[in-house]
């Protein structure tokens, strides 16, 4: 018995740990810091272990860790989420219209562009924020995507569509501290961070 | 196709056919302003790809796991005699693997940063965190040396679990203790490890980012409690 486990315990590290990577950057894009993402991921590699026997198919095991680090992140996080994304109903698009030429996102997307996209993703729910990063990170078809969500793919399409409208407004829009200054919208950002 | 469907159709491309592509392109083709747009928006979308991108996970991240993972299935072969007895000579051999790095904190007020930092990042209830019955016991078990939590400096704790954490590559015993609603760290580290010297049986308080610390040694072992 003690054998049997030290064997699952070398295949269980063979299969997994070359995903280990991929499971911290999808963690690191659900939680928006190096901190909870390794949490995430350790939960996650410890439920993975003790339910090791479940994995059918080695080939799905990428498949299989995303989806038990998608589950963590749902059960714990849930309440972490920071206010929602509220859609007023403009478009992206009005941001870039009378931009000139080439070269405009850097212009407009701030210099720590990398801390405004965590910082927009962190009000996008998990239902947009998913596709989104199997699409741009692992740069899946809609298809692929659908079978790691377990969703339709026309489900995938219509998620895509509006996660990335959501997350170009989002990184376009100048942030509320550098248009507005004054009192009144210091205190309505405390608000928004209740 | 006018300019106000193209627009709509470049927001919404995910969720239309080949054919309503087509005729957008052409339109685009005609249509200098919308052409303009489509090429703003595919460099806005290469630009999201490349944030995308991985970003490298802390090497360290591969023997906390390995860890996490010899911990359950130790935990899971106790039950054997045999898994028992093999599971105590994984714990002896890890004692006699783990060499220390001494020093490495050059201050208390190093130390106090760090570990108010840490109880800031892990200080809340997560499954990662075990629940304890008996601290000795899974301290000699997790941190492989023995310590004692008598008395705390601090009303009335109880305990909630405990996790191994690495701070600057040294190993800490990080134990959870509630009192109502409020959660305490407990930081648990060997003398060896830190690298400046604490006055025995003294407490030493600090406060750090509005975190107040308590520091004292006792035995062979430096403990540190947030209030
Ligand atoms: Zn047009
Ligand atoms: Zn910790």
């Amino acid at each position: 018995m003690v054998t049997l486990r030290r064997v699952d315990k070398k295949r269980f590290k063979e299969l997994t740990y070359p995903h280990l990577e991929f499971l911290y950057n999808v963690a690191l894009k659900y939680s928006g810091n190096k901190y909870d993402a390794e949490d995430l991921v350790q939960e996650t590699m410890v439920t993975a272990y003790s339910k090791f026997q479940q994995l059918r198919d080695d080939k799905s095991c990428r498949a299989w860790l995303f989806t038990i680090l998608r589950n963590h992140f749902l059960k714990e996080r849930k309440q972490l989420l920071r206010r929602p994304y509220l859609d007023d109903g403009s478009s992206y698009l009005d941001y870039i219209r009378d931009e000139k030429s080439s070269g405009f996102v850097d212009r407009i997307v701030e210099k720590d562009a990398n801390k405004k996209l965590h910082r927009v993703l962190a009000k996008i729910s998990e239902k947009f924020k998913s596709p989104l990063i199997l699409y741009y990170m692992e740069e899946m078809t809609y298809q692929e995507i659908a079978e790691y969500l377990d969703i339709p793919i026309g489900t995938v399409m219509s998620r895509l569509a509006r996660g990335k409208r959501y997350l170009k407004k989002g990184l376009l829009q100048p942030s509320s501290r550098k248009i507005n200054k004054g009192k009144i919208v210091q205190m309505m950002g405390l608000v928004m961070q209740l | 196709m006018d300019c106000a469907t193209f627009s709509s159709w470049l927001e919404n491309r995910d969720t239309y056919d080949l054919s309503e592509a087509d005729r957008a392109m052409k339109h685009a083709v005609q249509c200098a302003k919308c052409k303009d747009l489509l090429q703003k928006d595919e460099e806005l979308d290469r630009f999201v790809a490349k944030m995308f991108q991985y970003e490298m996970m802390d090497k360290r991240m591969y023997g906390k796991i390995d860890r996490s993972l010899g911990e359950s299935g130790r935990k899971r072969g106790i039950k054997g005699g045999l898994a028992a007895a093999v599971a105590m000579v994984a714990v002896v051999a890890l004692f006699f693997a783990f060499t220390p790095s001494p020093g490495s904190f050059s201050s208390m007020d190093e130390f106090g940063r760090y570990i108010v930092q840490e109880h800031q990042n892990h200080g809340r209830i997560t499954p990662l965190f075990e629940k304890i019955d008996n601290v000795e016991g899974w301290g000699r078990d997790n941190l492989h040396k023995s310590f004692k939590v008598n008395t705390l400096p601090a009303g009335n704790l109880k305990i909630v679990g405990g996790r191994i954490c690495t701070i600057k590559d040294c190993e800490f015993a990080h134990l959870l203790y509630q009192d109502g609603k409020e959660i305490y760290s407990l930081f648990v580290v060997s003398e060896g490890e830190i690298g400046f010297n604490l006055e025995p049986g003294r407490m030493y308080s600090l406060t750090v980012a509005g975190v107040e610390l308590h520091v004292w040694q006792k035995q062979k072992m430096v403990y540190a409690l947030t209030s």
